[in-house]
């Protein structure tokens, strides 16, 4: 099964840009890591455009994906 | 019979058109190599093995000649219509072309899946020009890696020769020793390897390495997050390589 749209929501809470004081809104964005860029969809403010990367994609798909990234 | 590993619907999306790691950045890094050795604009290049014609079309845009061949319709037929280069169905163990007339020809990532790699090769170097050039892109064993594990062998189709690249990847050494029995000098070689980690690190972030989950011994988890160690086992066992060659007069 294909799975393109990548759309992780926050882990808990409903999260407000502190710099401009409006909710974020799940925004398709590119992740860029070592000439490699990953479509996904994450919580981003629509003003400033200020992303917040949830802590399980950081610390679940994004830490498997860099490290096939990173020749070791 | 399964699917060559290159037509499952994975590989294709995380691939694009060219289906193959590296896409057509690689493609035009090379043509660049192969200009700078001597490759002359509006010269005649073939693709042996071009899937969709991705790469026929850029050497055609590139001012080239352009001839692809490729033994699947399917393929032929994916590719977008139109465009002033030539697609071939015919197997490129048996090329249908003359003797010496071509300037170049590209085989990326299609030599590890012929039969008999001398034999693609010397089919290859007949149909070049003395001095017409080869660019290799292909996959490449790491010598200081584990080898493929026999059992996942046995359970696999992409294991067997002609099942898929991996099958019939090489060191980096065998690649060269394989193109100076075909009558090639090898002008350079590059390990490219990350195209490969690229193209593995797409398959686990799109949640598409499932695919490939027959790599893994028969008793490892193939549960839930199975598919990051899956495309570990390619990425630490294969690298992906990049050759120059002349054919000697």
């Amino acid at each position: 099964m294909l799975n393109r749209e990548k759309n992780f929501k926050p882990d808990h809470g409903k999260w407000i840009c502190g710099r401009c004081h409006v909710p974020l809104e799940q925004l398709k964005v590119q992740a860029l890591y070592l000439q490699g860029a990953f479509d996904v969809t994450l919580p981003r403010c629509p003003k400033c455009g200020m992303t917040l990367v949830p802590e399980s994609l950081a610390t679940g798909k994004m830490v498997e994906a860099e490290g096939l990234l990173e020749d070791k | 019979m399964s699917l060559p590993l290159y037509g499952t619907e994975a590989f294709r999306e995380a691939c694009g058109e060219t289906l193959r790691p590296g896409g057509l950045e690689l493609t035009r890094y090379g043509l660049d190599l192969m200009a700078e050795a001597g490759l002359a604009q509006g010269g005649l290049v073939f693709d042996a093995g071009c899937g969709t014609g991705a790469s026929a079309r850029e050497l055609s845009g590139k001012g080239f000649g352009a001839v692809g061949i490729d033994w699947h319709p399917g393929q032929l037929d994916a590719g977008s219509p139109g465009g002033p280069f030539h697609l071939v169905q015919g197997d490129f163990m048996r090329l249908p072309f003359k003797d010496s007339v071509f300037d170049g020809a590209l085989a990326e990532c299609t030599l590890s899946l012929a039969p008999d790699l001398a034999v693609a090769l010397a089919g290859i170097a007949r149909v070049l020009k003395p001095g017409g050039l080869l660019l290799v892109q292909d996959l490449v064993l790491r010598t200081n890696r584990p080898q493929p594990v026999p059992d996942a062998g046995a359970a696999s189709p992409y294991l067997a020769r002609g099942g898929s690249c991996l099958a019939g990847a090489l060191t980096l050494a065998d690649w060269g020793l394989a193109l100076a029995d075909a009558g090639f000098d090898v002008l350079h070689r590059e390990d490219v390897s990350h195209a490969l980690a690229l193209f593995m690190a797409k398959l686990v972030w799109y949640d598409l390495a499932d695919e490939l989950s027959w790599l893994l011994p028969k008793s490892a988890d193939r549960g839930a997050g199975a598919c990051a160690p899956c495309a570990n086992e390619v990425r630490k066992r294969y690298g992906y390589g990049l050759f120059l060659a002349r054919k000697r007069h």
